[in-house]
């Protein structure tokens, strides 16, 4: 299956771009998606364990890309990615 | 739409929204926090910082952050948090907190402040004077602690 992800800020700067499709096979845990990003975008890596993954869930025949108008959510390592979701790839916050 | 508590803006703050909207009678200290745009971060001259968020979990952490700091205090808040281009000298975030004595307010701004920079997905990228900009390494983003989960639902 194909999954969007996005990306923000440091983590957007090492995959250097904001966007993309990949394709993965379920079962998917947080841990293997973490593990697939940096296969695919190897800059990634030096952060992979401090990455957060958050979703977006598309409804049944949705394909506006990217769904700014869903609701996102943190996924814990539990987690297992079916496929319809937008995934957001968050590194190390520094707000305040 | 809902009527509640903004606390993402891309505007420049106020000082007079630190204060609470309303008096309460009952409360005999307020607390207030201000952080603002610092020009010396590890030996380098910032002259701003760019604040990036997922607009949508910042918001909902963001809000989960300030009913704690509201339950905490016992008395009325404000949580205000900054996004774009903040130059040097200009306010990023301001919290304030309203209880009946000053330990339970200033314990809950504390607590907020600690709590937004590692509960919240915003990001700092730091712009020198030389040109030059870089992201901030940050703490991985927590999630609220579980006692505060419990007590929520």
């Amino acid at each position: 299956m194909q999954v969007s992800v996005r990306f923000y800020a440091k983590a957007q700067e090492l995959a250097g771009l904001s966007a993309a499709l990949m394709e993965v096979s379920p079962p998917v845990t947080v841990a293997d998606f973490r593990r697939l990003l940096s296969e695919r975008f190897p800059r990634l890596s030096g952060m992979e364990r401090s990455l957060a993954l958050a979703v977006v869930e598309r409804l049944p025949g949705e394909t506006a890309d990217p769904l700014d108008a869903r609701p996102a959510m943190v996924v814990t390592d539990a987690y297992q990615f079916n496929g319809s979701e937008e995934v957001l790839v968050l590194p190390p916050v520094s707000g305040g | 739409m809902e009527d509640r508590p903004r606390h993402l803006t891309r505007r420049e703050l106020r000082q007079e929204e630190l204060l609470p909207r309303s008096g309460d009678p009952e409360c005999g200290a307020t607390v207030i926090f201000s952080g603002t745009v610092r020009r010396a971060n590890q030996g380098r001259t910032v002259s701003s910082i760019d604040y990036e968020a997922e607009e949508r979990l910042a918001d909902a952490a963001l809000s989960q952050i300030f009913e704690e700091m509201e339950r905490t205090a016992g008395g009325p808040g404000v949580l205000i948090h900054r996004l774009g281009r903040v130059p040097v000298g200009e306010a990023s975030i301001f919290i304030s907190a309203s209880s009946a004595h000053r330990d339970q307010a200033f314990r809950a701004v504390r607590d907020a402040i600690e709590a937004v920079k590692v509960r919240v997905p915003i990001w700092k990228k730091e712009h020198y004077e030389d040109g030059s900009s870089e992201w901030l390494d940050g703490k991985p983003l927590q999630s609220a602690p579980q006692s505060e989960k419990e007590i929520q639902t």
